[in-house]
């Protein structure tokens, strides 16, 4: 069957599960906590399971645009590491908090992939110049602290 | 209303019709994520994690969806965001040119951008999608939305400029503030001495007219702003992807924990990158998802009102909600009925 090779049908199946658990978790809750939930993860679910079916039936109508890079499709080794390095933003953020990690992150994946030593520096630090003058400065926001912190103190 | 705006949102997925439903039916669903407005109970807190009790602030949420997928599209391709070398700055007189040649448009959103700011609650995002919506709905080829057709963004401006002097009346005329910023406005009045109601539109009408011309001459000041700096903005675009992207990044996590300087900001800006990410390589709209977000509030909050006091049968009694339920049907069965007109054989293969 087509729509089993279809990414797009299994997201659709992914998502129904969301629906499906919002619907159980909120039967245990008073009819004025269930009735909106409900609704949404029954229209949700309605359309998942027809999406699906009709997938099943007649195929999925799906239109992505190919991924590319100017020489030709993305290499795996690439994806893999564009990936890797979003992954290490968002674990470094909470663990060593705003100030540190952002900077760092901007050096590290700078010189990693290429660029001078010194404009790699350059960047990182005026990114801490901003955080730290502007924004916890002028503006007075209190980025949150890292968790690593929050352990040591 | 909240639900024809979602069904109105849910046919902007061009593809299918049902992957549209879906996804503002998933963004309703996130919008109960918290206290519950009408019983005060935690909601889908993950085990009592307070930090979703207050809800999934927006920014993050519509940063993750929107900006994170661009930002790891623009690192696979390894090319710059342009993808043509940098010529002479021009197209200021044909962007006049297109404003002009769809001024009947500009007229439409900036009604409807208008109607939204003067509803409370509502807000800017509200009035920009739904004038996207309706430019893409009104259009007869839509294959150019979301690919940079000019019509979508002169809907979607047009729309959401027109929100603010919107929100000013009910702010002045009844001193009911439309959104935060009026609310902030109407905190003032009271701090200066200004008294919001029948004064504001008679005794004191040179100081109404005095907050139309601010909103009038702000827009002109910031488009001439604009206009001078283009050249030194528009080379952002030739940035080699290395400088760029993990700029951008670093700026996007910065500007998502500033919604409550909460480390589940970045939790929250992670999650919906993610799915942000898997919708854009799925084909599964983001839009609906957005508009079922920001409606679902107001949508839960006039369900349970509505339900609380007349059971069921409102929607089967009040001639009013059975004309909009009249309107959502035909939101529903028009891109049907078009796609049938298109390709008699396909339109079922369509809804999926």
């Amino acid at each position: 069957m087509p729509a089993l090779r279809s990414f797009t049908w299994w997201v659709g199946l992914g998502l129904g599960a969301i629906g499906l658990y919002a619907v159980v978790v909120a039967s245990e809750w008073g009819v004025g906590g269930r009735l909106f939930p409900w609704f949404a993860g029954g229209l949700l679910l309605a359309a998942v399971l027809a999406h699906t079916v009709l997938g099943l039936a007649r195929g999925v109508d799906s239109e992505v645009e190919p991924e590319a890079t100017e020489g030709g499709p993305v290499p795996r080794a690439w994806r893999l590491k564009v990936y890797g390095w979003v992954i290490v933003l968002v674990l470094l953020v909470p663990l060593l908090g705003h100030l540190v990690a952002v900077p760092l992150f901007v050096f590290a994946f700078m010189a990693a992939n290429g660029e001078r030593l010194w404009l790699s520096a350059a960047v990182a630090v005026a990114t801490l110049a901003f955080l730290y003058f502007v924004l916890q400065g002028v503006v007075h926001v209190d980025l949150p602290r890292g968790l690593l912190a929050e352990w040591l103190r | 209303m909240s639900l024809l705006g979602l069904v109105m949102a849910g046919s902007l997925a061009g593809r299918s019709l049902l992957r549209g439903i879906a996804m503002a039916a998933l963004g309703l669903l996130v919008s109960t994520v918290g206290f519950a407005q009408n019983t005060g109970f935690p909601s889908y807190d993950l085990g009592r994690w307070t930090y979703l009790w207050d809800g999934i602030p927006i920014v993050p949420l519509v940063l993750g969806m929107f900006a994170v997928p661009e930002v790891i599209d623009l690192l696979l391709r390894r090319g710059t965001i342009s993808r043509e070398a940098m010529q002479t700055v021009g197209g200021v007189y044909s962007g006049f040119a297109d404003t002009m040649r769809h001024w009947w448009l500009l007229f439409r959103c900036s009604v409807i951008g208008t109607v939204c700011g003067m509803v409370p609650g509502l807000g800017g995002i509200v009035a920009e999608w739904l004038g996207y919506g309706h430019a893409v709905n009104s259009a007869k080829d839509k294959s150019m939305f979301g690919k940079g057709d000019v019509r979508g963004v002169i809907a979607a401006e047009s729309a959401t400029s027109a929100q603010k002097p919107g929100s000013v009346l009910p702010t002045v005329a009844f001193g009911i503030p439309g959104n935060a910023s009026m609310a902030v406005m109407l905190g003032v009045f009271f701090i200066i001495g200004l008294k919001p109601g029948p004064e504001m539109m008679n005794e004191k009408l040179d100081l109404t007219f005095l907050m139309v011309w601010i909103v009038v001459v702000a827009n002109v000041i910031a488009a001439g702003l604009c206009l001078g700096l283009q050249r030194w903005m528009i080379m952002i675009c030739f940035i080699r992807p290395t400088v760029l992207a993990p700029i951008i990044l670093a700026f996007m996590v910065v500007g998502a924990a500033l919604a409550t300087t909460d480390v589940g900001d970045v939790v929250m800006f992670a999650v919906f990158g993610l799915l942000g990410y898997i919708c854009r390589r799925a084909d599964w709209p983001r839009v609906p998802f957005i508009i079922g977000v920001v409606l679902g509030h107001l949508a839960e909050i006039y369900l349970f009102i509505s339900v609380e006091r007349y059971g069921i049968s409102f929607t089967y009694n009040r001639p009013i909600v059975i004309l909009i339920e009249v309107l959502i049907f035909a939101a529903l069965a028009m891109p049907l009925y078009r796609r049938f007109l298109r390709a008699p054989g396909d339109y079922v293969r369509g809804m999926s």
